[in-house]
C-alpha cells in the first residue's frame, strides 16, 4: 500500500504542487489549509508523514507539530519561510524531525520525504545494531566497530553517538542532546558538545574535516546520516 | 563655606570697625541724651550685626573696638582707658561672650543656609538629568520601535516574496519531472529550463536582498557562540556536490582554537567566497582555504587561481550590485551582491575583510576577526 502524506499550508499553489509531485511519486496525499482542519485529517485518515508549513492561520504550525506529536511519532516535515536558527529550534523541539525552507527544491524534498518514511518504516522500533558504511554499532555490547577493528570511545562520546544513532535522519538540536546525554542542568554548554562531535568524527569519520556521517546543522545541532 | 572664608575677609574686618565707629558717630550725635548703659546696648548692637553678617573674628574685632570705645569715650573720665574695676571686666566679657555666641550661630545658619541652596541646586540638577534621561529613553524606545517595525516589515515582504517564488519552484520541477516521463519537443525543455534558471536567479537576488537589508537594518546582528572553523568548512563543503567539493583543499591547523563568531554568519561569508573562487578559477585548479589564530585574530583566506582582481577594483568590489569587468564572453552568473553581504557580516564581528593578488596569479579574499569575546558582546549559550 503506498505511503500517505498529509500536507498542510494555507497557500493553494503550494497544496497544488506538493500534491502533483507527491501523487507523481506514488503517495496518496491528503491536503490541509490550516491547523484545525490538519488535525482533524489527521485522525481522520492517519497518515504516515506530514509536511507542514509554520505560518497557518489560526491554530500556529508549532501547536499542530506538538498536538500531532500527543497522538503519535510519526514523521512530520516542517516547510517553511520562516528559516531563523530559532524557528528551526523551535519547531525541532516542538517534535518536528526535519526542516526545509521555501522557496525549496522538490527533488530535495522528495528525498527527505523517502529517507523519513523508509527510516520510520524499517526501524519503528530503536534497532539494537547499526550499520553504516564501515562502523557498525552494536548497542547490546556497547561496542563500536570500524572495518572490524573496535573504536575506543569514552563514555560521553558513545552515549553522545548512540542518541544520533537512534534518531538517524532527523535532526536533533544542541538542547536535545546535552539534555539527554548530560542531563537537564547542562543544556547551555554547547560549547563542550561541540568539543565531543569534533573527537567523535576523528574517530568515525573516514574524512573528519568533510563528514559524511555526522553533520552540523549551524546554530541547530546535528544529523545523524544512514547513507541510502 | 566660600562665603564664609569670604566674610573672614580684610573687608569684613573694616566693616566690623565701621559698625564700631558709626555707634560712636550715633553716639556722639546723640551726646547728653543717653547714659551710659544704653550706650552699651548701642555698642552691643554694632557687635550682633557684624556678627551677623561677617561671624566670628570680625565680630571679636567689633567687640574689642566696642569696648575700648566705650571706655574711652563714655567711661569717666572720659578720652581716657582704665581697665581697673571689675565692671570693666564685666563689660568687656559680655561683648566677647555676645560676638562669640552669635558669630557662631549666625554661621552655622549660613552654613545651613548654603546647603540648602547647594542642595537646591542638586535638585535642580537631578531633575534636569531625570528629564534628559526620559528623553534619551524615549528615543531609545522610538528606535527600538523603529527596528521592531523594520524587522517586522523585512519578515513580511521576506514571506510575500519567497511564497510565490516557492509555488513557481515547485511547479517548474513538476512540469520538468513530467515532461521527462512523458517527452516533449526541444523547444519545450529549453524554454523551461530557461524558465528554472531565471526563476532560482530571481530567488538568488530576493535571498541576498533580504540579507542585505536585514544586515543594513541592524535587524541581523550576529549571535556569538564558541565555534571550531572546521565543522563550519565542513558543513559548507557539505552543501557542494563531491566532484566541486574536492577541488577545495583545506589547511587548518589541527589545534586550531574555537573562535566566538555567529556560526550561520560566517558560514555564509565562508560559502559566498568558495562560490565566488570556484567560479572563477578554472575548473583543473584547487581552491585553498586556509585558517589561523594569530595574536587575538582568527585570520581566513580563500585563495583562487582565477583572473585576479585588479589593484584599481579590489575597493570596489566590496560594493553592491559590483560586477567584475567583463573578460571574454563568459558572464559569470551572480547577484553583485555575495561580497557586499560578506563585508557587511565580518564587519558586525568587528573585522576586516579585503582582496589580494595571490603570487603565481590568482586573487586571495582575506578576512580576519577578533580570537577572543569581544568586551560588552551577549553571551548567549543557545542560538536564540
Amino acid at each position: 500500500m503506498s505511503a500517505r502524506v498529509l500536507v498542510v499550508d494555507d497557500e493553494r499553489q503550494i497544496r497544488r504542487a506538493l500534491k502533483e509531485a507527491l501523487v507523481d511519486e506514488g503517495y496518496s496525499v491528503v491536503a490541509a489549509e490550516s491547523g484545525e482542519e490538519a488535525l482533524r485529517l489527521f485522525d481522520l485518515v492517519p497518515p504516515d508523514l506530514t509536511i507542514l508549513d509554520l505560518g497557518l492561520p489560526g491554530m500556529t504550525g508549532l501547536e499542530v507539530c506538538r498536538a500531532i506529536r500527543e497522538r503519535s511519532r510519526l514523521p512530520i516535515l516542517i516547510l517553511s519561510v520562516r528559516a531563523t536558527e530559532r524557528d528551526k529550534v523551535a519547531a525541532l523541539d516542538s517534535g518536528a524531525d526535519d526542516y526545509l525552507s521555501k522557496p525549496f527544491g522538490m527533488e530535495e524534498l522528495l528525498a527527505r520525504v523517502r529517507a523519513h518514511l523508509r527510516r520510520w518504516r524499517e526501524t519503528p522500533e530503536p534497532e539494537r545494531q547499526v550499520q553504516v558504511g564501515d562502523l557498525r554499532l552494536d548497542f547490546d555490547a556497547r561496542v563500536v566497530t570500524l572495518r572490524g577493528e573496535e573504536v575506543k570511545l569514552t563514555r560521553t562520546e558513545y552515549e553522545v553517538l548512540r542518541y544520533l544513532v537512534s534518531n538517524a535522519g532527523r535532526v536533533v538540536t544542541h538542547g536535545m542532546i546535552l539534555q539527554h546525554v548530560w542531563g537537564p542542568a547542562y543544556e547551555e554548554d554547547v560549547q563542550s558538545l561541540r568539543v565531543h562531535v569534533a573527537h567523535l568524527r576523528r574517530k568515525i569519520e573516514p574524512d573528519p574535516a568533510r563528514p559524511r556521517y555526522l553533520l552540523t546543522e549551524i546554530g541547530v545541532g546535528y544529523r545523524f546520516v544512514l547513507p541510502g | 563655606m566660600e562665603k564664609a572664608r569670604q566674610r573672614r575677609s580684610p573687608l569684613a574686618y573694616a566693616l566690623a570697625a565701621g559698625y564700631v565707629g558709626a555707634g560712636t558717630l550715633a553716639l556722639y550725635l546723640l551726646r547728653g541724651e543717653l547714659d551710659r548703659p544704653h550706650a552699651a546696648l548701642l555698642y552691643l548692637l554694632a557687635v550682633v550685626v557684624t556678627a551677623t553678617t561677617a561671624g566670628s573674628g570680625p565680630a571679636i574685632l567689633a567687640a574689642v573696638l566696642s569696648f575700648l570705645a566705650w571706655n574711652f569715650f563714655l567711661l569717666e573720665p572720659v578720652f581716657a582707658f582704665h581697665l581697673s574695676q571689675a565692671r570693666d571686666w564685666l563689660t568687656l566679657s559680655v561683648f566677647l561672650i555676645v560676638a562669640l555666641v552669635v558669630g557662631e550661630l549666625a554661621g552655622k545658619a549660613r552654613e545651613r543656609a548654603a546647603e540648602a541652596e547647594a542642595r537646591l541646586r542638586e535638585i535642580s540638577r537631578l531633575n534636569e538629568e531625570r528629564q534628559r534621561l526620559t528623553e534619551e529613553a524615549a528615543k531609545v524606545s522610538e528606535l527600538r520601535a523603529a527596528d521592531e517595525f523594520k524587522t517586522a516589515l523585512l519578515s513580511a515582504v521576506s514571506h510575500d516574496l519567497k511564497t510565490p517564488l516557492a509555488s513557481i519552484m515547485a511547479s517548474i520541477s513538476n512540469l520538468q519531472r513530467q515532461r521527462a516521463l512523458r517527452g516533449g519537443s526541444a523547444d519545450e525543455q529549453e524554454t523551461l529550463a530557461a524558465i528554472d534558471q531565471e526563476t532560482k536567479r530571481l530567488s538568488a537576488l530576493v535571498s541576498d536582498l533580504l540579507d542585505l537589508s536585514r544586515l543594513e537594518s541592524g535587524a541581523w546582528k550576529p549571535v556569538r557562540e564558541w565555534y571550531d572553523l572546521a565543522d563550519i568548512l565542513g558543513t559548507v563543503l557539505g552543501r557542494l556536490d563531491d566532484a566541486t567539493a574536492a577541488r577545495v583543499r583545506l589547511d587548518l591547523p589541527d589545534d586550531l582554537p574555537m573562535v566566538p563568531v555567529d556560526g550561520v554568519q560566517i558560514a555564509q561569508v565562508l560559502w559566498n567566497l568558495l562560490d565566488n573562487a570556484l567560479k572563477y578559477s578554472p575548473a583543473a585548479e584547487p581552491v585553498t582555504v586556509t585558517g589561523r589564530v594569530e595574536e587575538g585574530r582568527l585570520r581566513v583566506e580563500v585563495a583562487d587561481r582565477g583572473p585576479g582582481v585588479p589593484v584599481e577594483e579590489r575597493e570596489r568590489v566590496f560594493q553592491r550590485f559590483y560586477r567584475p569587468s567583463q573578460r571574454g564572453d563568459e558572464k559569470v552568473p551572480g547577484t553583485g551582491l555575495g561580497l557586499a553581504i560578506c563585508r557587511g557580516l565580518v564587519e558586525a564581528h568587528g573585522g576586516r575583510i579585503w582582496a589580494e593578488s595571490r603570487e603565481g596569479g590568482g586573487s586571495r579574499f582575506v578576512f580576519d576577526l577578533p580570537s577572543a569575546w569581544p568586551e560588552g558582546a551577549a553571551r548567549e549559550g543557545k542560538a536564540a
